[in-house]
């Protein structure tokens, strides 16, 4: 069932309680819905073809000049360039004028532009050698890119400058010479705050990509999974943000910006208290924790405790937000969330005593009873049963 | 459609642009040949490529071939044991190559006596007493100088074909003097082959 005809259910159920709908109208609209269906593809198809094809037409660009090297002069490869740039924008402005319908092609051009800029990049940094600072790259290609935000107005130029920010940054974090430089970055302050921070940057551009929030509340949402159930199983990870060096202006910056601004970064199935809840709460018991986890100290195993009860809050509140907006994506992949932070908790508590068939066959029973009751509740919630 | 002309002007002038900077020192700047012992490594993404690693990368004052005297560095280094940081280094003919044979702070009066080309590098100098050879630590005291002149990589085509394997000795960079910056590869030698056409 597609997202349409998700809303249009949803909307027929409430059109039924209200006594607006007879069965016959009902019958005769769903049947007009339907051809409307089978005649377009959906927005995400059209959306994954013109990246593939956008993406694939870049790499092979790419691969026919690299693959003929020697035999291309460096003043032609230059033109050659130069004159390709050219026709992306062209193509990308012209498109979006001649063929408004399909305003997939234009996009998909709009992206070649401006990922042929590295390409530009690479291709000047390869024919003199040039060994700079990698993320000086980088920078180099956001400052090319950024004017075309406000000058073409497509969305595919802001997911362009997301992923040109996000690199320069995660690079930066990574070099030696940096001022930004993490000295250890084995804590989830940076896997949280760099998306963070460029999703609300971008955000303020002239175009936005739509689906932006939804991508970094996927990876937030992981990210946040990931390092509380391995923290929380392992005590690994365990680097406060003490250990950040001068990365912490990034870490301090992109949770200030997420915390100020939740719907600009983070999607809108999360309602606010939950959009600012899941990141802080994710932080919490590196928060806690002192300048080095020790199992000695009450602080930090309290720290570790912490992060059991949060590995639960943080799919129980994304279950209660994503239920009252009726997405139901948000909704299974939080239940499934708490699924394994259920099992995960339940093999790190009671793993060394799980020996002899006795204990096999509770353990089984437990696993199919706690499965059982998640999927009737997830169920439930899906129907609007459950009070969200 | 004129906003669309000074995007494409912008982006366009400023790659192009870079590239004549490049061209431009390739024509006209002074070149000098630096002795290497690089290694030819793949890589997915980057391709095919030199690690150029230049053979005064790593010295000891007073080793064979090395120009670079210990006085020089006693007076580079002044009051200090040692020394990490940006620092310019100059170059002397030797035979058919140049080697670094002076070492200057950054603002100080370039004073390296036969030093023909200063660049700028990352150093760092520390006193060694002693030093590994055949896996035997022997008594050898010097300085030891580990100079980034960032030159890291040469890329090659796929398909060149080398001479010989980049083990064996004779691999030169003709690289261009750029006064202030590191030295820009021009061209990659093999005992004064040409292994690229221009």
């Amino acid at each position: 069932m597609s997202r349409d005809q998700r809303v249009l259910e949803r909307h027929f159920r409430h059109w039924r309680e209200k006594r607006l709908l007879t069965p016959e109208q009902e019958d005769a609209l769903r049947r007009a819905s339907g051809e409307l269906a089978q005649g377009h593809a959906s927005t995400a198809v059209k959306a994954a073809l013109g990246v593939l094809g956008g993406g694939l037409l870049l790499v092979g660009l790419v691969l026919l000049v690299a693959e003929n090297w020697g035999a291309i002069p460096r003043f032609v490869k230059l033109g050659s360039w130069g004159a390709l740039q050219c026709a992306f924008l062209l193509l990308a402005h012209d498109l979006s004028r001649r063929l408004p319908e399909r305003p997939y092609l234009a996009e998909a051009f709009a992206g070649v532009a401006g990922g042929w800029v590295l390409g530009g990049i690479a291709l000047v940094s390869q024919i003199y050698h040039l060994n700079s600072r990698p993320p000086n790259g980088i920078w180099l290609w956001l400052a090319l890119v950024l004017p075309a935000a406000w000058l073409l107005k497509h969305r595919a130029t802001a997911g362009v400058l997301f992923v040109a920010l996000t690199t320069a940054l995660a690079l930066e974090v990574a070099t030696d010479d940096s001022w930004l430089h993490a000295r250890n970055s084995d804590n989830p302050w940076l896997f949280l705050a760099i998306p963070l921070l460029t999703a609300v940057l971008v955000s303020w551009l002239p175009c936005k990509v739509a689906s932006l929030p939804e991508w970094v509340g996927v990876w937030i949402f992981g990210v946040s999974n990931f390092f509380l159930l391995v923290f929380g199983a392992t005590e690994e990870f365990h680097r406060p943000a003490l250990a950040l060096g001068g990365a912490w202006l990034l870490a301090a910056a992109g949770m200030a910006l997420a915390l100020a601004f939740p719907v600009r970064c983070l999607p809108r199935a999360w309602d606010c208290l939950t959009a600012r809840a899941v990141p802080a709460l994710t932080l919490l018991p590196w928060i806690v924790l002192g300048s080095e986890y020790d199992r000695g100290s009450a602080v930090d195993v309290s720290a570790r405790g912490l992060s059991w009860v949060i590995q639960l809050a943080l799919p129980v509140l994304v279950i209660r937000g994503a239920a009252r907006v009726g997405s139901g994506a948000w909704v299974n992949l939080a239940y499934l969330a708490l699924l394994a932070g259920i099992l995960t908790r339940y093999f790190d508590f009671f793993g060394d005593y799980l020996e002899g068939g006795t204990a096999l066959v509770a353990t089984g029973a437990l696993l199919l009873f706690v499965l059982y009751a998640l999927e009737r509740a997830r169920r439930r919630t899906l129907k609007k049963e459950v009070v969200a | 459609m004129k906003r669309l002309i000074g995007l494409a002007a912008f982006q366009v002038v400023v790659l192009l642009g870079w590239a004549g900077q490049n061209e431009l020192v390739r024509a006209t700047a002074p070149t000098f040949r630096i002795p290497l012992r690089p290694r030819d490594p793949h890589d997915v993404l980057r391709g095919r490529y030199f690690v150029l690693n230049p053979l005064d990368s790593s010295i000891k004052t007073g080793d064979q071939g090395v120009a670079l005297t210990a006085e020089e560095v006693k007076r580079f280094l002044g009051s200090d044991t040692s020394f990490r940081g940006p620092a310019r280094v100059g170059f002397c003919p030797q035979e058919e190559h140049y080697r670094i044979c002076a070492i200057a702070r950054r603002g100080e009066a370039l004073a390296g006596g036969s030093a023909q080309h200063w660049s700028r590098a990352d150093v760092s100098v520390q006193w060694e007493e002693s030093t590994w050879r055949a896996g035997k630590q022997i008594h050898d005291p010097g300085y030891r100088l580990d100079i980034d002149l960032a030159l890291d990589r040469f890329f090659l085509p796929n398909r060149v074909t080398l001479p010989a394997p980049e083990s064996d000795l004779g691999w030169e960079l003709e690289a261009c003097h750029r006064p202030g910056l590191s030295p820009l590869p021009k061209r990659l030698l093999f005992r004064g082959q040409q292994l690229l056409a221009d």
